[in-house]
């Protein structure tokens, strides 16, 4: 069985933020749709250090969709939207998605979905990215795909086509062979976010 | 899914198409079992419609990457990383995967258009290309008739390295020599690539060995440089490096991305890299470390110098004629007990060597150990502010942990001092030994093909009759420019300014002193300039002319990137609207200036003309392989080392650490003091110092930060990256923030004589008292008054005509 996850080694994520403008691209995705980017961990600000100098704390996050394996977001939708599939990736079918955001309620990560309040306004008058990227419609919740529409052919999601710091690795959890599998092996401080919720999240992250 | 999910109008029909694909693709959209996947049916994966290009991004942010263009009903839809020959080069950004940003933003030039409002304004109207260029034609025409060629200025910069843009011995190179136009040029990052040359001499991928080779370093050192920033591309070369067991040492002002991943950060006064290399050189001879071997072999610092004159000792004044003008440098061998020849010594002395024939001499390195002398340790530590005891750790690190691979780039170059920070960091690197071998060296790597290039062909074309053409006029400077115009004279001769032509650069939005460019510019007879998009320069032109996206145009890329390899450049599209290629552009000038026949007659054309197969050959390809199969690594071996063997592409195949006779690189009216150019020599710089007078008025050094998702100001019109770098501001360290009752978020001003900006302040904790950081790429109307240009002063240090962008003090005003 293909249980699709990945590893984002945060020794290695200096938060040049090409994951998340690479999703924002090939999904096509409109101005306020985020389904993935980089957070600083340290000032409020970007790329901004806390502390006191040169004591300083200055560290990335990148964050989407954690395609958990019992994922409270499925459960908590009305209507059938929020659907897992059997290779383990969680998304959102727009047809049916009625914009409630009892999936962001449920979530027990913040800021990995985007509501299309209205019409979605683009920053291009084209259309861009894949030509099976997500529709994006008025009044539905967006997340990461683990760019479904690209892994069903063959190829590898948005964010990891390159990472420049190869930090993030890819591939079938169940496979022990795959790059994700091996990373997380090799990493015995690969750990899970907020495993305590038990919702069995998918993205490993070391250090 | 109806046309009302669309609110793009001219794009509906794409749209449309695209959802009927996603719908076909069944599973996805519905089909999937909620709880139970056994009845699931695996979806047919939809078949790409896409075409796959090759594309080069050549903004010239050094880092030069490889991309597949993604193509879709003739439009570009997306830009991916492409596979290299060795896949560890592969390599993109948040820029590189974002360049449909920039080909359909709102901002690009859509037609050639005329000036109707003030310079700068912005208010044009719209002409045919036959008007532009017999507007642009006349007015050049007319300025060379009555003042000759070189009083048109072709001012150009780096926005497409290409071969036919402005990459090494480029096309536009080539119609300078033509039009024998001048030059204006900015002196950006002069310092340090005029200390490699010096003292490395000029290889073709400068000082450094290839990132491959980091792996085989002990201790990697990034000194002068934020590569998470503005090299992200040569990043997890030095992470696995690391993770092969090297220790990571930051030597940076500010506590930043790339200081949070080091073993060791150590914090340093800016601008005073030269100071903490003088003190390491100290402790070095203090205590005997320095590599004599390197330093006898592979160096000049056994030659012996004259103490009368500070020229060096030649064999012809101790009886011995120059063969064939060959007068070499003489040494003291030990071994013949005699002064001879450098080559020619078994055994060079490398110090304690005061007379040969009567005549007063040291040798280089006795020079350079008393011109370190005064580099104590607590001197050093006071000057820099890096303890005794990191100095001497770092000094210990330099001499048993090597091999060191120290990365630097321009970080200490843009002050006034930055030839001196440079020079010295050199010196340290050839003293400990810890150049021209695998794992060590390092400093400034780029890319610089000359090496298969066939310059004449390609820069000096000839015409029908076999002559050459005329040559270009002389760099000027656009530091003197408003002189010029007053004078008429440069250099001591006579000289104008009449007109420009701006290609490939935004110098009103990235050049320094911009009040003093606004002086000058609005007397300039005429303005040429042609951008991809509305840049603050654009708005400057009389004749403003629209240029294509670099994937609408064929091209090949092979200079100033880390990569070791050449790529070909695709046409993914056509031109969009009327824009055309510079180099279509420049070829319709020259037409109407008479040029034509020395004109190629498309990209390909110069191509061939520019690779001399002959010299490409040791790297195995043919101009035909080249472009069949896109690229081609164009270094040699499987892992290059710079001057492996301590054998250095300079006069003297040696490392370089004195200078007879310096000679600035500008005219500077003769005032150079010359005892500050020949060995180690520091001094602070004229406003970053913390201790320099202007500081008790204007108490805050302001760094003008690269950003990660501008390269200068290129991409400045790509809405998606705006995500992550909306607005320019100014990062203050929170108890200077405190003092200055200053929240995030609030508006301050930055000023100083020269100018000033509104910005927003937000807190970094990673700056240190008194030192405030800026992104430098922003453009006048992203300000909320004033200009961040405006700031930076236009002097050079005596030697070397270098911008010092970054040697700028300012007050801070909350308003």
């Amino acid at each position: 069985m293909t249980r699709y996850g990945m590893a984002i080694d945060l020794n290695r994520c200096f938060g040049c933020q090409t994951c998340a403008a690479a999703c924002k691209v090939a999904n096509n995705l409109p101005k306020d749709i985020v389904y993935n980017v980089v957070h600083t961990v340290g000032g409020d600000f970007a790329d901004c250090a806390s502390g006191t100098f040169p004591n300083c704390e200055l560290g990335f996050l990148p964050m989407q969709c954690q395609h958990c394996e019992n994922p409270a977001c499925l459960d908590a939708c009305p209507t059938g939207a929020t659907q897992k599939r059997e290779d383990g990736i969680v998304w959102v079918d727009s047809q049916l998605c009625i914009g409630c955001e009892a999936c962001v309620k449920a979530c027990p990560y913040e800021g990995v979905r985007s509501l299309n309040a209205g019409e979605p306004e683009y920053y291009l008058d084209v259309v861009v990215g894949e030509f099976d990227a997500p529709a994006h419609l008025a009044g539905t919740m967006e997340k990461c795909t683990f760019c479904y529409n690209l892994i069903d052919r063959g190829e590898v999601p948005a964010c990891m086509q390159l990472c420049p710091g190869r930090a993030r690795f890819w591939g079938d959890l169940d496979d022990p062979e795959s790059e994700v599998s091996k990373y997380v092996a090799a990493h015995a401080d690969a750990h899970l976010l907020q495993e305590e919720d038990g919702t069995a999240p998918k993205i490993y992250y070391i250090g | 899914m109806t046309e009302a999910t669309n609110p793009r109008g001219f794009s509906r029909r794409s749209f449309i198409k695209g959802v009927a694909a996603f719908t076909a693709a069944g599973a996805l959209a519905g089909c999937t079992p909620k709880d139970d996947d056994k009845q699931q049916v695996d979806p047919a994966p939809a078949e790409c419609p896409d075409e796959i290009f090759a594309g080069a991004c050549r903004g010239n942010c050094s880092g030069g990457c490889f991309l597949n263009v993604h193509a879709r009903d003739g439009r570009i839809v997306r830009t991916s990383a492409r596979d290299l020959p060795d896949t560890r080069y592969n390599r993109i950004c948040s820029r590189g995967v974002t360049h449909v940003g920039r080909i359909y933003s709102s901002q690009r030039l859509q037609y050639p258009m005329k000036r109707v409002g003030e310079r700068g304004e912005g208010k044009f109207e719209r002409i045919t290309w036959d008007e532009a260029i017999d507007t642009i034609v006349e007015n050049w025409k007319a300025i060379t008739d009555e003042y000759g060629p070189t009083a048109m200025a072709m001012w150009t910069q780096s926005g497409n390295q290409g071969m036919t843009g402005v990459g090494m011995n480029s096309y536009h190179g080539r119609m300078r020599n033509v039009f024998g136009a001048s030059y204006i040029s900015m002196n950006f990052d002069c310092a340090h690539i005029g200390a490699f040359m010096r003292a490395c001499g000029t290889g073709f991928y400068c000082t450094g060995n290839e990132p491959t080779d980091l792996v085989n370093s002990k201790t990697v050192v990034c000194w002068g440089s934020n590569p998470t920033v503005s090299l992200p591309q040569f990043v997890h070369f030095v992470y696995d490096a690391r993770d092969a067991g090297a220790k990571y040492i930051v030597i940076d002002p500010v506590y930043n991305a790339n200081a949070a991943k080091a073993d060791w950060f150590i914090p340093i006064n800016p601008a005073t890299d030269g100071a903490l290399a003088m003190g390491l050189m100290k402790v070095f001879f203090d205590k005997g470390w320095h590599d004599e071997a390197f330093l006898a072999a592979s160096t000049e610092a056994p030659f012996l110098v004259k103490k009368s004159d500070g020229t060096f000792l030649r064999m012809s004044e101790l009886g011995v004629e120059p063969v064939e003008g060959n007068d070499p440098v003489a040494v003291w061998d030990e071994g013949a007990g005699a002064a001879v020849a450098f080559g020619e010594a078994s055994s060079p002395k490398l110090d304690g060597v005061t007379e040969v024939n009567g005549i007063q001499v040291s040798t280089v390195l006795d020079l350079m150990r008393e011109a370190v002398s005064s580099y104590t340790l607590e001197r050093t530590s006071e000057i820099t502010g890096v303890p005794v005891k990191d100095i001497e750790e770092l000094a210990r690190v330099y001499h048993e942990e090597g091999p060191v691979y120290t990365a630097s780039f321009f970080g200490a170059d843009h002050y006034s001092n930055g030839t001196y920070n440079y020079w010295d960091m050199y010196a340290l690197l050839f003293v400990s030994g810890n150049m021209g071998r695998s794992g060590a060296g390092g400093m400034y790597a780029s890319l610089w093909p000359f090496h298969i290039c066939n310059y004449v062909g390609a820069m000096m074309p000839v015409d029908s009759a076999g002559n050459f053409c005329q040559g270009e006029g002389p760099s000027i400077p656009s530091n003197v420019v408003a002189e010029i115009m007053e004078t008429g004279m440069y250099a001591g001769a006579p000289q104008q300014i009449k007109g420009l032509f701006i290609q490939y650069t935004n110098p009103m939005a990235v050049n320094v002193d911009r009040n003093y460019m606004e002086t000058w510019i609005q007397k300039v007879d005429f303005i040429a300039v042609a951008d991809l998009n509305m840049t603050e320069t654009a708005k400057y032109a009389d004749i403003l002319l629209p240029v294509c996206h670099w994937f609408e145009q064929v091209e090949v890329f092979n200079s100033y990137g880390q990569a070791p390899y050449m790529y070909w450049n695709d046409k993914a599209a056509e031109p969009l609207y009327e824009s055309k290629s510079d180099f279509e552009i420049l070829n319709l000038i020259a037409e109407g200036l008479g040029y034509g026949e020395f004109t190629c007659k498309d990209p390909e054309e110069f191509f061939r003309i520019w690779i001399d197969e002959d010299m490409a050959a040791p790297f195995g390809f043919t101009f035909d392989q080249f472009k069949e199969s896109k690229v081609v690594r164009i270094m040699p071996g499987e892992v290059y080392v710079h001057a492996e063997g301590g054998v250095f592409p300079t006069a003297t195949g040696r490392g370089v650490l004195y200078q007879e006779n310096p000679v600035p690189t500008y005219y500077n009216d003769g005032q150079m003091d010359p005892s500050k150019e020949r060995t180690v020599y520091w001094e602070p710089a004229f406003e970053a110092d913390v201790n320099s007078e202007i500081r008790a008025k204007y108490p805050y050094h302001v760094i003008s930060e690269h950003m990660r998702t501008r390269t200068h100001t290129q991409w400045w019109e790509c809405d998606y990256v705006k995500e992550y770098e909306p607005e320019p501001v100014v990062k203050i360290n929170p108890e200077d923030a405190a003092e200055l009752g200053i929240v995030e978020g609030d508006v301050v001003k930055l000023f100083n004589d020269r100018g000033e900006v509104a910005i927003k302040a937000v807190i970094n904790a990673g700056y240190p008292r008194k030192v405030v950081g800026v992104p430098r790429s922003f453009q006048r109307d992203e300000f909320i008054e004033g200009h961040f240009g405006s700031l930076s002063m236009r002097d050079y240090n005596q030697y070397v005509a270098n911008a010092i962008c970054n040697d700028c003090a300012v007050g801070i005003e909350k308003m």
